[in-house]
């Protein structure tokens, strides 16, 4: 039986509002994720891209993923199979990967020059993991040297059909990859691939693999072979009711079977929603006001600095936002003139009347309206 | 409007022309434009403005400071924008070239500007402006808006985004004034003040008036003037009755002076007539001598016509006599000279018979001068002939001669030609096999040294190679001894510390056991730690690795060295096979070069003798050609020759030995030709001379008979005549004909003469009757006193003429007077109208230029409508950017004591509760409201400028003053916003969206310090 751990999407260095997650990183890494390894002890570990939040991460972060596989490495004996996803910088990301190679560590982070599996032996079970780290067409178009591949979809059918011909088919193949893939969940914590692109890829175009191994989307979930472990932590309010976990993977004689395992977070995220003077009451009674909050109001009217005082009780709010704020149109009866301006329905006469109803505090008489129009006799009628 | 295509030239940083091709971003909505600082990003933006409106998108900078420096001279600064707008395609192009100049320093002359704009039609480009106003006025009418209204909506300037935002409500109103044309309110607010003051014054000019009309009468009031208006009719009526009395009395008066003159005009009349009656009296009197004169002149013209018939004939009588005593004379002479031509022409005949005899003759002088001509030329012909043989016989001897020694060298030429042929080409090929022999061994013999070469050098590094490889491999044994050694040793420490907490009963950590008969003890030899074991081990492997390194590379040395071997031995044997020294081979090498040497220039020679001989041939052929011509001609001479001789033979004979003198001939030839001549005129003038005597002779005879017969005639007519003339004289009563002779008055005269009296005859009578008749009505009446009666008409004239003068004046001035009252009526009504439209527009007026309770004038209350509606639209884009933090509102109370201008903003801070003043927003704030504002008042602008189409928005930076979350938040709303199908274009050298950003336009500097552009889409 080959044992291995899927995972991705760590956003090392993440900041959120304005606050840094990485205390809430390395809770994961060191209370949860490594002693999990060490009891469990995997024959190898995929980390499907999204290492760091950024090209350029802080310090402190990639100190915490320095000493994750470090001690992966020394005390787990466990290949360790990273790919780079599109938050990381991927030359910045492979520093000394021939070397870890040797090591069991492998940082892919470009296309390969001979495509290779990394090979899971184990007994009589052998396992081929085909690490793809994130790319871009243009990268694919220069490595196949095909001119017709625009899209992200047509650059990963071209590159899976280009190594089909090395996949021993009768083992278990399995494809690491940081993508898109059509049909899936999203969040907002997500950044789209590309601004002004489509990274979609379709589903189908991994039908050739056992299990595809993802990266990229947030939400832990499955499309026939396709699993997302989405990310072990919530990143965005719209994750709140995420349950995130790392994927357990198990082959044996080629059956593969795929067990979600719960990541406990130390600071859980989610929202606060109702009146002011409700969620204030609330917040005195709530036992986990340690958790990252945002606070949408409910309130007609502006509440005198609601962070400050939620604050109080939530030492961790985030955020937030006030449905007044939304509403606000009705300001001095111009609503209706507005809304003749947004029909294009609009009427100087009309205008003129407003004015002088809104303005000067006057009625206006036919007589009024008559001058008026004299006076604007021979201009155009129309704003 | 969609970007297609910009195209820049010496503009900006671009020194060459490029061109940005939008449609290469594969219909991406969204883009980058990045490149260094300086590289040239928002000159692109400036390029389309530039194209469009003739200025840059900042600070109104034209083509002066738009052209780039380093250009030459004979590069136009050129911009081409070509974009869409619905299914229209567009192209506006601005073109400036410059005179070259003398030196760099001077400043750049501007030699010719073009500016076009053209629509697509097909695959043709119309042309529809040709000058910089028209395509200015061209692309406002296509987009919509005017450069400053382009620059605020469809671009955010670098630097310039936060305008609208911060910008006080005097700047917000001009920019928001432009784009929703709302300074047509601010014309009605004019129009009403206007209008205004135009009824002021008509109100003041109506007073003024009604004023001056009063004064006009001397009145201050209605019922003064209505006083005045009576007296003045009374005054009316009495002169009215005045001058109807003054009118009686002039027409009385007018007709006795009337009377007056025409009385003194009849007597004045009469003594007109009476001189005339007495002229035409005496007139009559002095014509009664012509009566008698008159009366004479008839009867002699009529006798005048018989006289002139008898004078007449008579004349004609004496004029036939006189002829025919004329001609009897002249027949006298006549005849002498007759009777002299006879004779002459009586010997006519003897001469004519002499002339025959000379023609003869001269036949015969002729052909004897033809002979002697013929016998000389054929001398000379002979002599000639005779000449030209001697000369062609010397001739053919010297072609003979000339044959034989062409003959001669022709053998000689064969002869050299077979010599060579023999002795030096055919052996060439031998030399030449020979030479490829040698130059191959010598290679062979390189070879072997360069092969004998390379495996020395490979011997002697596999023996280096083999001692280090000993000694690496010395050092990785050892290294890993002291790695195992120290594993042992750590090992045996963990042994040692897990077996210090065994205790008998308490199973053991490593094996389970319960027992522990043998517990791990500590060892002597030195602590090691895991770091240091790890070290220790690290050290052994890469030892290892070195010494299998330089193993497998001294395995790889002797697999060189054998291969070496090979080639070298192959090289040997190759050698062997030539069977010649090495030493041996450059003088033979030489001796055979030589000899080939010399044998091709012996070859290059035989061409020149084979040149020589075949032109020997032709000679030879020629030379034979020209001895056979020659031949025949001396053939043909002297058959000439023998033709000649027969010829003077025979002529001799014709000719004979003494008559060969041809002058002598010719000068008798000539002799009898002249005496020919003169005999054959002689006979014809005689001839000719005799007819005519002849016939004159005849005539004259018969001219002298007819005259005779006519004088008879003559006197028969001449006393028939007289007789005639004699009988009307008396019957007339004229005795003497001298009375005839002198009359000199003719028929014409006469007649004058008797109108002449018959017409004084007439004028007296009728003078007499009128002068008659005249004196019997007014011969007695005496003349009046016409002074007196014309002084009474005009003092009566004057006097009412004055009357009348008064009456006018008087009419006029109370006409004046009504005239007054109607029109200070009418004003009065007109007064209180204009009274009460004054007042009302008054109250308009004020209202609609802010003199109402929120001193907000009418166009500052749209542009409040405006700008509420963009705020509307742009909290939709805010609140997304702040996550819900931040949203605009309009200031609607007073903002600052010098009055409300209500176009002012404010930002509500959901977190804080509360409104406070945009600027208190960060520099990353600043722009995302600047950029949420810049949307919302794209998206009204689009909604109201009706078929406006905003397809695109650029936005120059601002991306650089976000964190990354923030910009993460910014970017993720873009992406939202280009689904909206918007093309947004963004300048910016952030690496982070260098990176999110499919489609880039990216920009880098030459060597040469242009800017050159490449568009990518990944």
């Amino acid at each position: 039986m080959i044992k291995r751990l899927h995972t991705s999407d760590w956003h090392l260095g993440r900041i959120i509002y304005g606050r840094s997650l990485l205390n809430d990183q390395e809770y994961f890494i060191n209370n949860f994720f490594l002693p999990y390894i060490k009891d469990y002890k995997p024959d190898a570990i995929i980390i499907a891209g999204d290492i760091y939040d950024r090209k350029i991460a802080p310090s402190q972060a990639i100190r915490l993923f320095d000493n994750t596989i470090t001690e992966i490495c020394l005390e787990c004996n466990t290949q360790l199979i990273i790919i780079s996803g599109n938050h990381d910088g991927a030359d910045r990301l492979t520093l000394g990967s021939k070397l870890l190679s040797n090591m069991g560590v492998h940082f892919i982070s470009r296309i390969p020059e001979t495509p290779e599996p990394i090979v899971i032996n184990n007994q009589n079970e052998c396992v081929n993991i085909w690490p793809l780290p994130y790319f871009e067409p243009v990268d694919m178009r220069d490595y196949l040297n095909n001119d017709k591949l625009h899209s992200f979809n047509d650059s990963y059918k071209s590159y899976i059909k280009y190594i089909s011909d090395k996949m021993p088919l009768n083992q278990t193949n399995i494809l690491t990859a940081h993508c898109f893939v059509t049909g899936s969940k999203t969040s907002e914590s997500e950044s789209p691939l590309y601004i002004g692109g489509s990274g979609e890829v379709h589903k189908d175009t991994f039908s050739l693999f056992d299990y595809v191994a993802l990266g990229h989307l947030h939400a832990p979930q499955c499309i026939n072979n396709i699993y997302y472990s989405g990310s072990p932590l919530k990143y965005s309010f719209d994750e709140e009711k995420h349950t995130k976990c790392i994927n357990k993977i198990e082959i044996n004689n080629k059956n593969i079977s795929v067990e979600k395992i719960p990541v406990p977070a130390q600071h859980d995220m989610r929202k606060i929603i109702g009146k002011f003077d409700e969620l204030i009451e609330n917040a005195k009674h709530d036992k986990h006001n340690e958790d990252y909050i945002f606070a949408v109001l409910l309130d007609d009217v502006p509440i005198f600095e609601p962070v400050a005082r939620l604050r109080e009780y939530y030492p961790n709010i985030l955020g937030l936002e006030s449905s007044w704020m939304y509403k606000q149109s009705n300001q001095n009866n111009r609503d209706m003139l507005r809304k003749s301006i947004e029909s294009n329905k609009i009427d100087d006469i009309q205008i003129f009347e407003q004015f002088l109803s809104q303005m000067c505090g006057y009625e206006s008489t036919p007589e009024d309206i008559q001058i008026f129009n004299d006076l604007t006799s021979g201009d155009d009628k129309n704003i | 409007m969609k970007p297609l295509k910009v195209t820049m030239q010496a503009f900006g940083p671009y020194i060459e022309k490029c061109t940005v091709d939008f449609d290469k971003l594969n219909k991406n909505r969204i883009f980058l434009i990045t490149g260094p600082t300086g590289s040239g990003k928002t000159t692109i933006l400036d390029a389309m403005c530039f194209a469009l409106y003739g200025m840059a998108t900042g600070e109104n900078r034209q083509w002066d400071l738009m052209r780039n420096t380093a250009a030459q001279d004979n590069i136009a600064t050129y911009v081409q924008f070509e974009f869409s707008i619905g299914n229209d395609i567009y192209k506006f192009e601005r073109s400036r070239s410059y005179k070259i100049r003398k030196r760099k320093s001077d400043k750049p002359q501007e030699l010719e500007t073009t500016v076009y704009a053209y629509k697509k039609n097909g695959d043709e480009w119309e042309k529809i402006a040709s000058t910089g106003k028209a395509a200015t006025a061209l692309a406002t009418e296509l987009l919509g808006f005017n450069r400053d209204q382009f620059v605020q909506v469809i671009i955010l300037p670098q630097g310039e985004f936060k305008k609208l935002l911060v910008a006080k409500s005097t700047e917000k109103s001009e920019i928001l004034e432009t784009l929703f044309s709302a300074s047509r309110w601010k014309m009605i607010a004019s129009n009403a003040a206007n209008q205004c003051s135009k009824l002021s014054e008509e109100l003041n000019s109506i007073s003024a008036m009604r004023e001056t009309l009063l004064k006009n009468h001397n009145t201050e009031n209605f019922q003064q003037l209505y006083d005045l208006k009576n007296n003045i009719s009374l005054n009316l009526k009495e002169l009215s009755t005045q001058s109807i009395e003054l009118n009686n009395k002039l027409n009385k008066a007018n007709t006795e002076l009337q009377d007056a003159k025409s009385v003194i005009k009849n007597i004045e009349n009469l003594e007109i007539l009476k001189q005339k009656y007495e002229k035409s009296k005496d007139e009559l009197e002095s014509v009664a001598d012509k009566k008698q004169t008159v009366t004479n002149g008839r009867k002699i013209l009529s006798v005048l016509p018989y006289y002139s018939t008898k004078n007449s004939v008579y004349n004609d009588l004496n004029n036939n006599k006189k002829k025919i005593d004329k001609l009897t004379l002249h027949i006298s002479s006549l005849k002498q000279n007759l009777n002299k031509a006879k004779i002459l022409a009586d010997d006519i005949p003897n001469k004519r018979k002499q002339i025959n005899e000379n023609i003869i003759a001269q036949e015969k002088l002729k052909q004897s001068i033809s002979d002697a001509n013929l016998l000389s030329n054929l001398f000379k012909s002979s002599k000639k002939l005779n000449n030209d043989l001697i000369i062609l016989q010397d001739n053919i001897k010297n072609l003979n001669r000339e044959l034989e020694n062409n003959q001669t060298k022709l053998s000689e030429g064969e002869k050299t030609w077979n010599d060579i042929q023999k002795n030096y080409i055919l052996n060439i090929p031998q030399f030449e096999a020979k030479i490829n022999f040698l130059k191959s061994a010598q290679i062979d013999y390189k070879v072997l040294d360069e092969q004998t070469k390379y495996y020395d050098n490979i011997c002697n590094k596999y023996s280096q190679y083999k001692t280090k490889t000993s000694q690496s491999l010395l050092i990785a044994n050892q290294k890993k001894a002291i790695a195992d050694k120290a594993e042992q040793l750590m090992l045996a420490d963990w042994a040692y510390r897990l077996s210090i907490n065994l205790n008998d009963g308490k199973p053991c950590p490593v094996c389970g056991s319960i027992e522990h008969p043998f517990p791990a003890q500590p060892h002597d030899g030195q602590a090691i730690d895991k770091e240091k074991y790890l070290q220790l081990r690290q050290e052994a492997d890469n030892a290892i690795k070195i010494s299998h390194e330089n193993t497998l590379k001294l395995e790889s040395l002797q697999t060189e060295i054998n291969s070496a071997k090979v080639l070298m031995d192959t090289a040997k044997k190759n050698c062997d096979i030539r069977d010649i020294a090495k030493d041996d081979i450059e003088p033979e090498l030489k001796k055979y070069q030589e000899q080939l040497n010399f044998a091709r220039k012996k070859e290059s020679q035989i061409d020149l003798v084979e040149a020589k001989r075949l032109k020997l041939i032709d000679e030879i052929e020629t030379l034979k050609k020209n001895i056979t011509q020659a031949n025949n001609q001396e053939l043909n001479l002297k058959a000439q020759l023998l033709s000649n001789n027969n010829q003077i033979e025979r002529l001799k004979t014709t000719i004979g030995d003494n008559n060969h003198d041809i002058v002598t001939l010719e000068k008798s030839l000539q002799k009898i030709i002249n005496e020919t001549e003169q005999l054959t005129s002689w006979c014809d003038l005689t001839e000719k001379n005799f007819s005519a005597l002849k016939e004159q002779y005849q005539n004259v005879l018969s001219e002298i008979e007819f005259n005779t017969n006519l004088n008879k005639e003559l006197t028969e007519k001449y006393n028939t005549a007289l007789n005639t003339y004699l009988k009307q004289c008396q019957a007339l009563g004229i005795a003497n004909e001298n009375d005839i002779i002198n009359f000199n008055l003719t028929e014409k005269s006469i007649s004058e003469m008797e109108k002449d009296i018959s017409e004084k005859e007439d004028t007296y009578k009728t003078d007499a009757k009128i002068y008659k008749e005249q004196n019997k009505l007014y011969g007695n009446i005496a003349k009046p006193d016409i002074l007196a009666i014309q002084k009474n008409y005009d003092d009566i004239m004057q006097q009412r003429s004055q009357c009348d003068m008064q009456y006018g004046t008087i009419k006029r001035q109370l006409e004046s007077l009504d005239q007054t009252i109607i029109t200070l009526s009418s004003i009065e009504q007109k007064q209180v109208v204009l009274d009460k439209q004054y007042g009302k527009m008054k109250q308009l007026s004020n209202f609609l230029s802010g003199k109402n309770q929120f001193n907000t004038p009418i166009h500052q209350f749209v542009l409040g409508i405006m700008l509420e509606e963009i705020i509307i639209s742009a909290n939709q884009y805010l609140l997304r950017f702040s996550r819900g933090q931040y949203s605009l509102l309009r200031v609607d109370r007073e903002k600052s004591g010098k009055g409300y201008m209500g176009m002012e903003l404010d930002v509500i801070d959901a977190h804080r509760g509360g409104r406070r003043d945009v600027k208190t927003l960060s520099g990353g704030e600043i722009f995302l409201a600047s950029l949420s504002l810049a949307f919302g008042l794209s998206d009204v602008v689009q909604r109201f400028a009706g078929g406006i189409h905003l397809d695109s928005i650029f936005i120059d930076e601002g991306f650089g003053s976000l964190d990354s979350e923030t910009l993460e938040t910014a970017m993720r709303a873009l992406n939202d916003i280009q689904s909206s199908g918007r093309v947004v274009g963004i300048i910016s050298h952030v690496s982070e969206l260098k990176n999110r950003i499919a489609a880039r336009i990216e920009i880098n500097t030459d060597i040469n310090g242009g800017s050159h552009i490449s568009v990518k889409d990944i």
